[in-house]
């Protein structure tokens, strides 16, 4: 209580007067503060209004009139006026992008033409000039978005840039012009490709047509571990039945992860020796890749593989691997119900493991 | 002049759509939402019904249900949808769309495949 009055009698009136003017202070700035910061907002959102309306109007007249009427010459120049502002560049850009992702022809042509005459090519240049990554990656979007292929060579330059950000998406583009043989990046690239890189550039090329992979060996015999992988899933999505040996020999790799693409793709391109191969090589692999392999011989396999899949079945330590051996058994040989009354009869392999295929073949 | 009812949150798109449309001699109806487009599900009824299947507030799927729940007129609906999105076009085939046109699409061939529907019905 005494503490409390002492503390009262140190304020004065004047140190009130002082605080409310100084929270008054505070709170005419705060209030300013917002009313700036909405007026900005407001001007951007009209403004970005005023350019998606004169662009739909811009496009509505070159899809229905001639690109050169004075209608239309009229409407660019009004944009063009309205594009001083380097915000209200990119938001013409982006909705033109956006607008010709969803459109394919003419109309999509129309829009890349428009893109060219309202200047906005040169923007695209300037950010791929730019020393900042973020704005070169997207200077490269959107000239490739714009199908500007006379910037095709500057761009392919940076497929091997040490910003990961740029490198795809220059390598993106480079597939995205010159389709298969973009894929030249591959025999200089010393960086690494994600997991997502590779899906996005598989994405990429199932878009263009299908050509030569003259230089696969190469890429599966690469220095660079991701482009061993990326290759190897090459030969796969596009069956390269002649890389056999060269996949084949990625299963002597120390990675497991390409050990294991290898037993993926061996199962897509299977050739004569390749079964053989994977019984010689089982009890040396992972147990997710000995998986891998059991599921390949299922698809692969024949009767010939029924001696190792039954000491798989019999002698391998984990449950899942011994269900697995179970069910390539199944699906290889054509006289199943014996078969796997056999081995329930044996007693060598668990009847519940034999239950469960049996049940899963619908017996 | 036959009645087109348009679907389509992408004013861009809508806009290109509408008067690709427009100049082969149809009237076009344009809807920024499933919310909006519900509202012209009434008599006199579109002769077609063009939508998107991603939308806000009524989903395409919705708007696909809604045309084939009109029992005064069979309306053919052709969906939009982007890549990708393939398990979205069979459940819109299931509520009864008669076609689909995938995103990016040239106009040339969505005015084809509207008169085939329009002739087909």
């Amino acid at each position: 209580m005494i503490q409390k009055v002492r503390f009262f009698h140190l304020i004065s009136p004047m140190h009130l007067y002082n605080a409310s003017l100084l929270f008054g202070m505070v709170i005419v700035l705060l209030v300013i503060t917002i009313y700036c910061y909405l007026w900005v907002k407001k001007r951007r959102f009209f403004s970005k209004a005023r350019i998606s309306d004169k662009l739909d109007d811009c496009i509505g007249a070159i899809l229905i009139e001639d690109a050169t009427a004075p209608e239309v010459e009229l409407l660019i120049a009004e944009i063009k006026a309205l594009l001083i502002n380097p915000l209200n560049k990119q938001f013409a850009i982006d909705l033109l992008i956006n607008t010709k992702k969803n459109l394919l022809g003419q109309a999509a042509q129309n829009i890349v033409n428009l893109y060219e005459r309202l200047d906005l090519k040169a923007e695209s240049i300037r950010k791929f000039n730019s020393l900042i990554w973020h704005q070169r990656a997207g200077g490269i979007y959107e000239l490739y978005m714009m199908n500007q292929r006379d910037m095709q060579s500057p761009i392919a330059q940076h497929t091997n840039s040490p910003n990961e950000t740029v490198r795809v998406e220059a390598q993106v583009a480079t597939l995205g012009f010159s389709g298969f043989n973009g894929l030249a990046f591959l025999n200089d690239l010393t960086y690494s490709m994600t997991e997502w890189q590779q899906i996005k550039l598989l994405e990429q090329l199932h878009l263009t047509s299908v050509g030569e992979l003259r230089d696969l060996p190469q890429w599966i015999q690469s220095s660079n571990q991701d482009v061993v992988l990326f290759a190897l899933k090459l030969a796969d999505s596009y069956q390269q039945l002649g890389v056999h040996k060269e996949v084949a020999s990625c299963m002597a790799k120390e990675s497991e992860k390409i050990r294991y693409q290898a037993i993926q793709t061996l199962g897509r391109i299977a050739g004569e020796g390749t079964r053989e191969l994977f019984r010689m090589r089982y009890d040396a692999e992972t147990r997710n890749n000995k998986m891998a392999m059991l599921k390949q011989i299922a698809v692969i396999g024949d009767v010939e593989d029924l001696p190792f899949l039954e000491r798989v079945a019999t002698q391998e330590k984990y449950e899942d691997l011994k269900i697995q051996a179970v069910r390539a058994i199944a699906t290889c040989c054509p006289e199943r119900e014996e078969i796997l009354w056999d081995l329930k009869s044996s007693g060598t392999v668990a009847e519940s493991i034999v239950q469960q295929i049996e049940f899963e073949f619908g017996k | 002049m036959s009645k087109v009812l348009l679907i389509e949150d992408d004013t861009l798109i809508q806009k290109t759509v509408h008067l690709k449309l427009k100049k082969e001699g149809f009237e076009v109806i344009c809807c920024p939402d499933g919310k909006e487009a519900i509202e012209h599900l009434v008599s006199p009824f579109p002769d077609i019904v063009l939508t998107d299947l991603m939308l806000p507030y009524i989903s395409g799927l919705e708007i696909v249900g809604a045309v084939k729940a009109i029992k005064e007129k069979d309306i053919p609906v052709i969906v939009f949808s982007s890549m990708g999105h393939e398990h979205v076009v069979e459940e819109a085939f299931q509520l009864g769309a008669d076609d689909y046109i995938t995103k990016p699409f040239s106009l040339s061939e969505l005015t084809i495949r509207i008169k085939k529907q329009l002739k087909s019905k």
